[in-house]
């Protein structure tokens, strides 16, 4: 009996060490290649965030980017030579998990040039990626619809509207009515007839967009570098 | 050598009756032209004209395919020009005129042909073509226009959109619509070139329960069904009796009630059956209006329902009368 | 040695013809529906998916003799998602605009039940060579019919191919590019293989 009971813990013994050995083999593998490309993917990831923005705020991706006092710089150049950095977690809590960053527009001589917000909302089949540029004096710049996958000719007319209704001059006529507009001409902005499940969801991040931007400057201090 | 004809052998029936499908498909066509006169009066002669290129279409692909499969003729039972107008009845004026070219492919070829032709198909082939297009080509068959505006050309490929709503979308934002419900049961009101007018449509259902075509189970029991659920839960604050006219008569609910939903083919032999079918298709009609994404409902009630007749079937077969039990 | 070249040959048209995973084995349907929305999305799919199949089929190989019968297919998981996750980090790193509209089908490729049935079939039982050419084939495979069904819903759908407008102005398809377009094209793409498989298999039978 003992014998059997040997037999058997030492054949699970082998098992096990042959299989720690396999996932050995295996980590190896993945930690090599994840030193390779580590560089590159952080690089992708700087060109996406650059390639958001410059939609909103024209400005070219230099190549280059720089760590100053643990928070990360992503260098986006145009004329005047903007630096932005995105906002740690640590530094601002974010009021909403709807919100994925915060940007921090500053240029060389850290005067401040606004904020961006990138901000996810549940529309009415998945989230809807969005951008909300928000100005020095807390009213909204722009706001942009990265991508959506809503409802076609319902909650796609966010961002195209062929028909726009009576009054509304062009087929961007949604998002362009925030631009210039803080609290409560957020909260009156137009939904898009039949597409409630779409249009709501939308005007209640840019309001809470322009809230998580008060929120950062009441903490860190908006103007001051 | 006479005798042969005497000796003949065939497989049973032997005694035939006189209907065949051309004579039901007959009472059929002929129960759908007044809501199309009808539409002809309100949009122009381009609802004609949509409906011809359906039918035609229709007709085409299914001597195409049977000749190309090497199969028997089967356009002279007239069941691809009942699929062609429901399928037209199902499109509003403003379409392409290629639009319902490629319907009329994906309901003859995809859904009844590939399926092995009249009698095979799973679901009903002008209402699985018309979801086809909506979810194929969302922008350019969801556009109505407003009830006064000018009729469009019969024959221009594309014509222009003036904007309006339905009163169906309308209701799901709990408003009352801007026509009445005499409007609705008339066929004042904007929306699909076979659904407008409710009164036609009821009528063109009676001639076929009349003519033994039909039974009057599905259509009552999915009329019914829609009928209280709307009465007892109106939206917004429209009186109860309005709100369910309104359900009643706008949008396709006549339309399928009386000529989708009681296709041989793909609703239940049982009356217990055809009952719980009515029933099934009314409710899901009211869920995808009320809480659904869509203001209408009824094509995906019946196509859904669709998929459920071989169990009801099953389930509701009647007792054998004098087996031995087992 | 001709026997072996001439297995060669058999194998690699049998991977793209009667023995082909997508049409005929039916095997990794989920990422194929998925997937084949345009011809480079498709074949970006595939090339991925063979990557991971040569390496994991070559690493198993060596290491049939190693790994123990009763947890193998334990261990074909950790190797086969071992090299899934070095090759999504290669495609993040250097493809970036194929892991954009891949997304989560890359690390999905673990559960890709073509990958695990060749470790069994054949990585197990057979040397590394044969069995890297095995994987190779048998992505050639799986690569071919996801080109194939890319092809004709990017076409039927948008009217383009590999990105480039074919015919202009043609209206997108919603429905062929969505899902449920994608059953009904790899359904009927299944139907007209297996009717080709069997005209040449008739061709076959009535020559001899």
């Amino acid at each position: 009996m003992s014998n059997t009971n040997s037999k058997n813990t030492k054949e699970i013994l082998v098992i096990a060490l042959k299989l720690l050995v396999i996932c050995s083999i295996v980590a190896t593998i993945i930690a090599a290649v994840n030193a390779i490309t580590k560089d590159k993917i952080k690089y992708n990831e700087q060109l996406k965030t650059a390639d958001a923005l410059s939609e909103i705020y024209s400005l070219d991706f230099d190549n280059k980017s720089f760590t100053v006092d643990g928070e990360e710089y992503v260098i986006l150049e145009n004329d005047n030579k903007t630096v932005v950095a995105r906002c740690s977690l640590a530094d601002c809590s974010y009021i909403n998990e709807d919100i994925k960053a915060l940007y921090v527009l500053k240029d060389a001589n850290g005067n401040s040039k606004g904020y961006c917000v990138s901000i996810e909302p549940m529309g009415f089949k998945d989230a809807i990626k969005m951008l909300v540029a928000v100005n020095d004096d807390m009213t909204v710049k722009s706001v942009k619809i990265v991508s959506m996958s809503e409802t076609k000719n319902y909650g796609t007319r966010a961002m195209n509207d062929p028909t726009p209704p009576a009054g509304k001059a062009s087929s961007t006529w949604f998002l362009e009515q925030f631009e210039g507009k803080n609290e409560p001409g957020i909260q009156s902005a137009d939904i898009i007839s039949g597409a409630t499940k779409t249009s709501k969801p939308i005007i209640n991040a840019v309001q809470t967009a322009l809230n998580q931007v008060n929120v950062y400057n009441n903490t860190i201090g908006g103007n001051s570098k | 050598m006479n005798n042969s004809k005497f000796l003949t052998m065939t497989a049973s029936p032997h005694v035939k009756g006189p209907i065949k499908t051309k004579n039901i498909m007959l009472d059929v066509i002929i129960a759908l032209m007044l809501p199309l006169i009808w539409s002809v009066y309100v949009f122009g002669f381009r609802a004609l004209t949509i409906t011809a290129v359906s039918v035609v279409s229709c007709v085409l692909f299914e001597y195409i395919y049977r000749k190309l499969m090497k199969k028997s003729n089967t356009i002279s039972d007239l069941s691809a020009i009942v699929t062609g107008i429901l399928l037209a009845f199902c499109l509003p004026v403003t379409v392409p005129l290629w639009i319902p070219i490629v319907g009329a492919f994906f309901a003859i070829v995809i859904v009844k042909q590939l399926y092995g032709g009249l009698g095979k198909n799973v679901v009903n082939p002008a209402l699985a073509a018309r979801v086809f297009l909506f979810v194929a080509y969302p922008s350019q068959v969801s556009s109505y226009n407003s009830i006064d505006s000018a009729k469009l050309s019969p024959i221009a490929m594309n014509v222009d959109v003036t904007a309006g709503s339905t009163p169906l979308a309308k209701l799901k934002e709990g408003q009352l619509p801007e026509s009445g419900v005499t409007d609705a049961l008339i066929g004042n009101i904007p929306g699909c070139i076979g659904e407008i007018s409710a009164a036609l449509v009821i009528l063109g259902g009676i001639f076929l329960i009349a003519r033994k075509v039909i039974s009057w189970h599905i259509p009552v029991t999915y009329i019914a069904t829609v009928a209280i659920i709307s009465f007892i839960f109106p939206a917004g604050n429209i009186s109860n009796l309005d709100y369910m006219l309104h359900q009643l008569f706008s949008g396709g609910l006549m339309l399928a009630a009386f000529f989708m939903a009681t296709d041989y083919v793909t609703s239940p032999v049982t009356k217990k059956g055809r009952i719980i079918y009515g029933i099934g298709c009314g409710l899901i009609t009211v869920f995808i209006r009320f809480f659904g994404g869509y203001p209408e409902g009824v094509s995906f009630a019946v196509l859904i329902m669709n998929l459920f007749v071989w169990y009801l079937d099953k389930n509701t077969k009647p007792k054998v009368f004098g087996g031995a039990k087992k | 040695m001709n026997e072996n070249k001439f297995d060669i040959k058999k194998h690699f048209f049998s991977s793209l013809f009667d023995q082909n995973p997508i049409l005929v084995q039916l095997l990794g349907t989920c990422p194929t529906l998925a997937t084949s929305k345009t011809m480079i999305d498709g074949i970006g799919m595939g090339l991925s998916a063979t990557a991971v199949l040569i390496l994991s089929n070559l690493l198993i190989s060596l290491l049939r003799k190693f790994i123990p019968k009763q947890v193998r297919i334990a261990a074909y998981i950790v190797i086969i998602s071992g090299f899934v996750t070095a090759v999504e980090l290669l495609i993040k790193a250097y493809l970036p605009s194929l892991n954009e509209s891949l997304g989560i089908f890359i690390p999905l490729i673990v559960v890709n039940c073509i990958i695990l049935a060749r470790a069994e079939a054949f990585a197990s039982k057979n040397k590394p060579i044969p069995s890297m050419i095995d994987g190779l084939f048998m992505g050639i495979g799986f690569t071919f019919a996801l080109g194939l069904l890319g092809m004709i819903r990017e076409f039927l759908g948008t009217g383009a191919l590999l990105g480039k407008t074919i015919i202009k102005g043609y209206p997108e398809n919603g429905f062929i590019t969505g899902n449920a377009g994608a059953f009904l094209a790899l359904g009927c793409l299944i139907a007209a293989v297996s009717f080709i498989l069997s005209v040449a298999k008739n061709k076959k039978g009535g020559n001899k």
